[in-house]
């Protein structure tokens, strides 16, 4: 499978992958027209910044292979999806219970107030699985690449590379 | 392989799913003593709000069972299980040999041992048949009383409102949900739900239901409480709290506490026999000790380590953790840990950021151990994996006093 992996050294924090997420993911699918139809778009990534102001990172679903969202998930709504290897909700089966909000240890599953659904990266797989972030990013920051679907002390290794900052 | 399992709810589907995932061509066999596929109890308050149809309360769609060819006997309830012939009898006179055993039976709600309990229209609120008994005895405009003032009661509580019906709350203590909400989040819960024109009588308990014949059968009525007040009663609720299935276990020889006791691997003091979810009493992360979190993400994670364990590929369980998420009428709430801790040992801070807006952290040391948050919930999990993994705070926790819940990865 693919992963979005972060060149942290390279974010300089300017959130074009937020915008672009949230553009992509309105019914409008620009972001003048969401905003101006009240559609209040919902990103799926967050730039969080420590607190020297000397790293970002852009911080979307890290796709778990053990997901506690989908343990919490009560309406078997959020699932680990076998062919894409993607965690993904279901909204129509989704109750906003917030359960997965409570567990996510990233804090990445957004809890959509208004349409009481839980909202995540799904690595803008509706739209051809060619994530908005990734197109977005004007430093080439954030990569989506391809990682071995069955390796996963290579995807830890990845992982580890996106907390450390490191070259993917 | 001949997998038995005892339930048909999350910590049964659970492991039945991770058994088929790891062993293709073991016999697996699911006993449910109700009539439907799995189905999300949690969502039975969803079904009397009206915002739920049966269908969408199943949690696997229809080709479930046959696509994992699990096979599901519904209608029966288990009686015995005869731990030297590895087999378990049912009360329709079935009897299932095992190699690999899960009890699954969950629990069932504690029925007050007061005149009129076992009348018709009197309900504990845990299947999809108590939510279907509610919903006909109670329709727009009818009274329903909720005893008990818990997150089941509240959530029936909230359900029922919102099926336009009259709901009256008793509440024995000063407080609704005592167990999971200090005094300052409940008074905000509570203030919300009073101004929806929910009717809370706190410091309260039922003494008497009261009911009329009505074909023979005597209903419910009314509700006589300790204050000597009586409430018309179209529908009574109990949410006085659950207790394990575990009856049918006695001189089984498997050890039974409050609810199974189960080793890190999620077995019983019987080789081979399993169990998991509301039945089992397993390591709780923060204490150390085993107890019963009884909470459908901690039946679902057991559920799964205990098939893994079955299937033959080991894993030690790392521990429940006590947890819960409420939402009324648009306010979250979440609560983790041991928010409620007050003592020498604990620094508890508290904030109010804005309206209808709380914060408490419990910290022990250099760790988080407990939180609450009211309204504005997101990022809760990362505080509920600060306590699930014991992170050392250090220079966070600053940050964390003053209500920023940042990343782990840019400390």
């Amino acid at each position: 499978m693919k992963q979005i992996l972060v060149k942290t050294e390279r974010c300089i924090g300017c959130k074009s992958c937020e915008l672009a997420c949230s553009t992509v993911h309105s019914g409008s699918k620009d972001f003048l027209a969401a905003v101006l139809k009240r559609e209040r778009p919902v990103r799926r990534v967050t730039v969080e910044t420590n607190r020297e102001n000397t790293v970002n990172i852009p911080v979307q679903c890290r796709q778990c292979r053990e997901p506690k969202c989908v343990t919490a998930c009560m309406t078997g709504a959020m699932h680990l999806d076998e062919a894409t290897g993607l965690v993904l909700n279901r909204e129509e089966k989704c109750v906003g219970c917030w359960m997965c909000v409570m567990v996510c240890p990233y804090g990445v599953i957004v809890p959509n107030e208004e349409d009481k659904k839980a909202v995540k990266c799904d690595q803008c797989l509706s739209g051809g699985h060619n994530p908005a972030c990734v197109k977005a990013c004007p430093t080439g920051a954030i990569k989506f690449i391809e990682i071995s679907e069955f390796d996963k002390n290579r995807k830890k290794e990845f992982l580890t590379k996106f907390v450390a900052g490191e070259e993917a | 392989m001949r997998y038995v399992i005892i339930g048909n709810s999350a910590a049964g589907v659970f492991a039945a799913e991770t058994i088929r995932s790891l062993d293709k061509s073991g016999r697996i066999e699911i006993i449910s003593d109700e009539r439907y596929p799995a189905y999300a109890r949690c969502l039975t308050s969803y079904y009397l709000a009206g915002q739920m149809s049966e269908e969408q309360m199943m949690i696997r769609n229809e080709e479930f069972y046959a696509n994992n060819e699990i096979v599901l006997n519904t209608g029966q309830k288990v009686t015995g299980i005869d731990t030297a012939e590895r087999q378990v009898r049912t009360d329709n006179g079935h009897i299932y040999g095992y190699d690999k055993l899960l009890i699954a039976t969950g629990a069932s709600p504690v029925m007050p041992d007061i005149p009129g309990a076992e009348m018709k229209g009197v309900f504990g609120l845990r299947t999809l048949d108590d939510a279907k008994g509610i919903a006909a005895c109670a329709g727009q405009g009818g009274h329903a009383v909720v005893m008990g003032g818990g997150f089941v009661s509240l959530k029936a509580a909230y359900a029922l409102l919102k099926a336009g019906l009259s709901v009256t709350c008793i509440v024995s203590s000063g407080q609704i949900l005592s167990q999971m909400l200090d005094r300052e989040a409940a008074r905000i819960l509570g203030d919300l739900l009073i101004s929806h024109g929910l009717d809370i009588k706190f410091h309260a308990d039922a003494a008497e239901i009261a009911g009329d014949s009505i074909d023979g059968e005597m209903t419910a009525r009314s509700v006589k409480l300790t204050t000597g007040e009586t409430i018309p009663a179209d529908v009574v609720i109990i949410g006085k709290g659950v207790t394990p299935n575990t009856g049918f276990l006695s001189g089984s020889g498997i050890a039974v506490d409050r609810g199974i006791l189960v080793n890190e691997h999620l077995e019983t003091t019987v080789p081979d026999i399993y169990a998991a979810g509301d039945a089992a009493q397993a390591l709780d992360i923060l204490t150390g000790q085993r107890s019963i979190n009884a909470i459908w993400p901690n039946a679902a994670e057991q559920g799964t380590a205990a098939g893994r364990n079955m299937a033959g590929s080991p894993v030690v369980y790392e521990g429940s953790l006590g947890m819960n998420s409420a939402d009324f009428f648009g306010l979250s709430t979440i609560a983790a840990g041991n928010p409620k801790a007050e003592g020498d040992e604990y620094e508890v801070v508290k904030l109010f950021p804005g309206r209808h807006l709380y914060r408490r952290l419990v910290f022990k040391g250099d760790n988080l151990i407990g939180y609450i948050l009211v309204g504005n919930t997101a990022r809760a999990g990362i505080l509920t994996s600060l306590i699930r993994e014991r992170v050392p705070l250090g220079s966070a926790k600053n940050e964390l006093k003053q209500g920023r819940i940042g990343q782990r990865l840019l400390w």
